[in-house]
């Protein structure tokens, strides 16, 4: 099997370049059969990864240690499920699963484009073709995954216990849909800079593709959060580690460009800066990808120390100049429709908002990339800690916060004082009474009031819009207030489920608020029968347990909690060792609620049973994975295909009127 | 340039200019040196009580983690070079002789790097190195 899955690889590279070779040609002699064999290929290369990730997974299933990947992430005692997150829990199977996400990726681009889009495809094709190609490149010739051991072990190492979480096993491939997923836009960026059908037409046709990319990059970086919550074990969910900031920049500038491509749409403005943001974020998604597997910066998170640091500068190199060339070309076709008419008006909030992205990026970017730039500057290596990087971005985010309130409901061209009146005042005095009644109610941490005031107020602008548009939608079509409800939202996808998007981030901030403010973190050193008082928390140690489960040996200690003088819950911490790995790992043990999180880990014990536990009381880290869903909700509203039949007076895309005709027959 | 001309370029230049403040004096105020040991080692004197970031590897020398206290104390090198280090915090279960880690702290007039942060290269997600195996 192995040897189908090198030869498959070393093929797909070389149909990739023939695709890349013949989309362009194909262009240059005006020959449409060409293209289409472009098109052929690139289903040809999907094919042929798909034959390679299947080739590796039958290794890892069939334990075939003669593989060296296999043998360094898997082994025989593992359960199935990870023994198939094991194909991209190591850096071979990861890129070879990167690269198949990609050719599905283009694959799917081609057969939503079979009639439309014509100019544009070549361009499409060998745009992410080559991005292909630099994957294969690294896949062949640098981290084969098919690497043979001159002999065959007996077992393979196994996965690290700490990546042996169901978290794990989903966030890597949803960082990866959103990383790759951007290779789309810029692929289209390109198509049309090259192609000069400058029109919405190509933005138009991305719009769902950069909403997914964004969504699951969005997801992969909640869900990494999670996971070092739940299973690291220092009360935490973001360090602000190069490799999440890697994961972040994108995702900024991303949404960055997924809130200015509306006034381009509504108002042909911006034209450059949405070719430059989507352009950025896909140069920023390699970037992170180059961080993470080059070992340039050091972070808490292993980097490899691989040779692939060159291979992806180059890339890099070669797509901002290619880009930046085509858009200096292209500048005269890309002249603003409108002006800017006012500061107060809705086009000038989505420009300040973007500026807030683009320079939370910047923070983030700059503060990633010190140590590098000192060095290379004053010939000493300084790095910035995590102050730096919420000094920065604290204010920043509660600017951009604050205008997520603004920017929907704000009037176009220029804001009157009546508009200004009508949409701000109720969410200004509701924020303004709560924020208040928490003052009073003895919260004094001046930058939480003023993060949950903006919250406030950003909520209430959300609900006046829902109420607002559902007493609307009932004075003309009638129903009870949950039909027009739902109807005012089926008829609005877009909109409203971007404010169903903006509440998840309400959500998000008061939960990032509530956990970095006002958090508990208490030692405790207990004898079995002591108790100890954390916060509200009574904990009381009865025991300590010793277990041998098959793969690892277990400690772990009763906890009986209590709270105002009742019982709650019991709590079992655990410290494990793994045979395998000569491991150990602390099984946190968690409760949470609706209002606080009691986090337990054992931070050590003593053969006299003395336990110290760590303790944190994490107030509303629950809203954070809340608002997370209901981002997700949101988005994939906004992305749902509108279920109106094509009428006259309304432009539709071929994309929706196939996707209406495919729900027709349902 | 039209007077909305004008009070739109304020807003952008206004708030192009706070970011840039904001990451000004940001890095001004939370930098640290990042060291390799032996660094340190030839700078000693003038970095004591300096805040500082170091990069080494655990070395042979004994470990001493007092879980009462939730302190622990062991040696970091890199080549001939060593310092003393004590961490107060949690032992991270990647903890080991052998590993690469990175603290954050001050050195003391004992010469003993206090550590606030203590970091082990990991959870091996794309690492090289082999992990011990039995």
């Amino acid at each position: 099997m192995s040897d189908i899955g090198g030869a498959a690889l070393k093929f797909a590279f070389v149909v990739a370049i023939y695709a890349v070779i013949i989309a362009l040609l194909g262009v240059r002699l005006k020959r449409q059969e060409m293209i289409r064999s472009a098109e052929r290929a690139t289903y040809g290369v999907f094919g042929l990864v798909t034959i390679a990730m299947v080739a590796l997974l039958y290794a890892l299933l069939a334990h075939d240690f003669r593989l060296q990947y296999v043998a360094s992430v898997s082994s025989r005692a593992m359960p199935t499920f990870y023994v198939i997150a094991a194909l991209w829990g190591g850096q071979e199977g990861s890129m070879l699963l990167w690269l198949w996400l990609l050719a599905m990726y283009s694959a799917l681009v081609v057969v939503q484009n079979r009639h439309r889009n014509r100019e544009l495809m070549p361009y499409v094709i060998s745009t992410l073709m080559t991005t292909t190609l630099l994957f294969l490149a690294m896949l062949v010739i640098v981290e084969d995954p098919f690497r043979l051991l001159p002999h065959e072990p007996r077992d393979g190492q196994g996965l690290n216990p700490l990546l042996q979480n169901p978290l794990m096993v989903i966030h890597p491939p949803n960082l990866y849909l959103g990383f790759v997923g951007f290779a789309v836009p810029f692929a289209f960026a390109i198509g049309a800079l090259a192609s000069g059908r400058l029109d919405t037409q190509w933005i138009r046709s991305i719009r769902r593709w950069t909403l997914v990319a964004w969504l699951f990059l969005g997801v992969g970086i909640l869900l990494g959060g999670q996971w070092a919550y739940v299973e690291l074990g220092w009360g935490g969910y973001w360090a602000w580690d190069p490799v999440e900031n890697a994961s972040f920049m994108p995702w900024l500038t991303g949404t960055a460009f997924l809130h200015s491509v509306m006034i381009q749409e509504k108002k042909g403005m911006l034209k450059v800066w949405n070719m430059v943001l989507v352009i950025l974020t896909y140069a920023l998604s390699i970037f992170g990808t180059f961080l993470t597997r080059s070992g340039v910066i050091a972070s808490v998170h292993a980097f490899a120390q691989s040779s692939l640091g060159p291979y992806f500068l180059l890339y890099l190199a070669g797509i901002l100049v290619i880009a930046i060339t085509l858009l200096v070309k292209r500048l005269p076709q890309l002249r603003s429709d409108h002006r800017l008419e006012s500061v107060v008006s809705r086009e000038s909030s989505f420009l300040f908002n973007n500026l807030f992205f683009v320079g939370i990026m910047f923070a983030v970017l700059w503060g990633t990339m010190f140590p590098i730039i000192s060095e290379a500057v004053r010939g000493v290596k300084i790095s910035v800690a995590a102050p730096f990087f919420n000094q920065v971005n604290i204010p920043l985010g509660l600017g951009l916060l604050f205008l997520s309130g603004v920017c929907p409901l704000i009037a176009w061209r220029k804001a009157s004082g009546r508009n200004l009146r009508r949409n701000f005042l109720y969410p200004l005095s509701l924020s303004f009474v709560i924020t208040a009644a928490l003052y009073t109610l003895g919260i004094r941490h001046v930058v939480a009031l003023i993060s949950f005031a903006i919250c406030l107020f950003v909520f209430g602008t959300i609900v006046l819009e829902f109420y607002r548009g559902t007493r609307a939608r009932r004075a003309t079509s009638g129903g009870t207030i949950w039909q027009a409800f739902v109807s005012l939202i089926r008829r609005n996808r877009r909109r409203y489920g971007g404010y169903i998007v903006h509440f998840g981030v309400v959500l998000i901030f008061v939960g990032i608020t509530g956990s970095s403010a006002y958090q508990i973190e208490q030692n405790v050193v207990l004898r079995p029968g002591e108790n100890a008082r954390v916060g509200a928390f009574t904990l009381q140690y009865d025991d300590l347990t010793r277990m041998i489960e098959s793969t690892h040996e277990a400690f772990i200690a009763k906890l009986t909690v209590g709270r105002d003088g009742k019982y709650l819950t019991t709590l079992y911490p655990e410290k494990r060792l793994y045979f395998a790995q000569n491991q150990p790992t602390t099984e946190v043990a968690l409760r949470t609620s609706l209002f606080e999180d009691l986090y337990i880990i054992m931070a050590g014990f003593e053969p006299s049973k003395t336990v110290t536990f760590k303790v944190f009381v994490n107030p509303l880290v629950f809203w954070m994975w809340m608002g997370g869903l209901v981002m997700v909700m949101g988005t994939v509203i906004a992305i749902w295909p509108e279920r109106r039949p094509p009428g006259p007076g309304r432009q539709h895309t071929a994309g929706q009127v196939e996707m209406t005709a495919l729900q027709g027959t349902n | 340039m039209s007077k909305q001309h004008v009070k739109l370029s304020i807003g952008v230049v206004v708030i192009v200019t706070s970011v840039a403040y904001l990451i000004f004096s940001g890095a001004t105020g939370s930098t640290m040196y990042f060291l390799t040991v032996p660094e340190v080692q030839q700078k000693l004197t003038a970095l004591k009580g300096e805040p500082i970031r170091v990069a080494g590897k655990v070395t042979e020398d004994l470990i001493d983690w007092d879980v009462r206290n939730l302190s622990l104390a062991f040696v970091i090198g890199d080549g001939q070079s060593r310092i003393p280090v004590r961490y107060k915090g949690v032992k991270p279960d990647m903890f080991q002789t052998g590993v690469d880690v990175i603290v954050e702290g001050r050195i003391g007039h004992d010469g003993v790097l206090a550590a606030s942060v203590l970091m082990t290269s990991c959870p091996s997600k794309y690492q090289e190195e082999k992990s011990p195996t039995l």
